[in-house]
């Protein structure tokens, strides 16, 4: 947050006031919210975490400067893929990768299959449910990017540690919030 | 449309603002919004490009949508 107040003085000795008070929070312009829900409609459904605020990568905010200001040709592939991890090292803004990032079994990174914003709002929703088709110990992050490899991670979030077997479902919700 | 909005969650159409998910899905349910976007088709799993209106009842901050095929079955 920055509050700024500077007293001049004037000709006649009597200070004037400039104040300066965005009341800004750091990211508050760029959120993200994160669900995360394994079998989904599933008698043994189980939420790992819900609304969850995620953490917005340094690189992840030079993207979206780059995508609405700074780009001076049509704009690129949005953050709309999302990956998984088993890393238990947390979300950090110095990351730009997906540590340990999962590649196999079903839960390879992804493009989102609902991608959807509300007209005249600030908010938009990717969701991607995957299915493994093998057996994932330990998983515990999420996050997104703007292209099917490589790519600039924008977003983390950690979640509840679950393990996954062939056949259960992973929900991940991404509700994202830009100006 | 609206400026000065402080909530996290802004509707600028509808001069509303809010700071959790709940909220905005509460206001998503109460209030008629248009959502445009991608998804699957609920039924058969088609990809489908939608702009679709209403109230949202049912607590996701996306409707669920079907494909015309689907639709006019």
């Amino acid at each position: 947050m920055t509050n700024f107040v500077e007293h001049t003085p004037t000709i006649d000795g009597s200070q004037v006031k400039a104040g300066k008070h965005t009341g800004l929070k750091e990211d508050s312009w760029i959120n993200g919210y994160v669900t995360v829900i394994k079998n989904v409609g599933k008698p043994d459904e189980q939420i790992l975490c819900k609304d969850k605020h995620n953490l917005l990568t340094t690189d992840g905010r030079d993207f979206f400067h780059a995508q609405v200001y700074t780009n001076t040709s049509a704009g690129t592939q949005g953050a709309n893929y999302i990956a998984l991890t088993t890393d238990s090292t947390g979300a950090d803004a110095a990351d730009t990768t997906l540590p340990s990032e999962i590649t196999t079994g079903g839960l390879e990174r992804a493009v989102a299959t609902t991608i959807t914003h509300v007209d005249d709002s600030n908010t938009t929703t990717l969701v991607k449910t995957y299915t493994a088709s093998a057996t994932h110990t330990a998983v515990q992050m999420s996050g997104t990017f703007n292209a099917a490899s490589v790519g600039i991670l924008a977003h983390e979030a950690v979640f509840t540690s679950v393990t996954l077997v062939s056949s259960d479902t992973l929900q991940v919700t991404w509700t994202l919030t830009l100006g | 449309m609206a400026s000065g909005l402080e909530g996290t969650f802004k509707d600028y159409k509808n001069n509303w603002s809010c700071g959790s998910l709940d909220e905005w899905r509460e206001h998503l349910a109460d209030t008629e919004t248009t959502h445009r976007g991608v998804t699957k088709c609920v039924t058969c799993g088609a990809d489908v490009d939608f702009i679709w209106t209403g109230k949202l009842k049912n607590g996701k901050t996306y409707p669920d949508v079907l494909c015309e095929e689907c639709k006019n079955q």
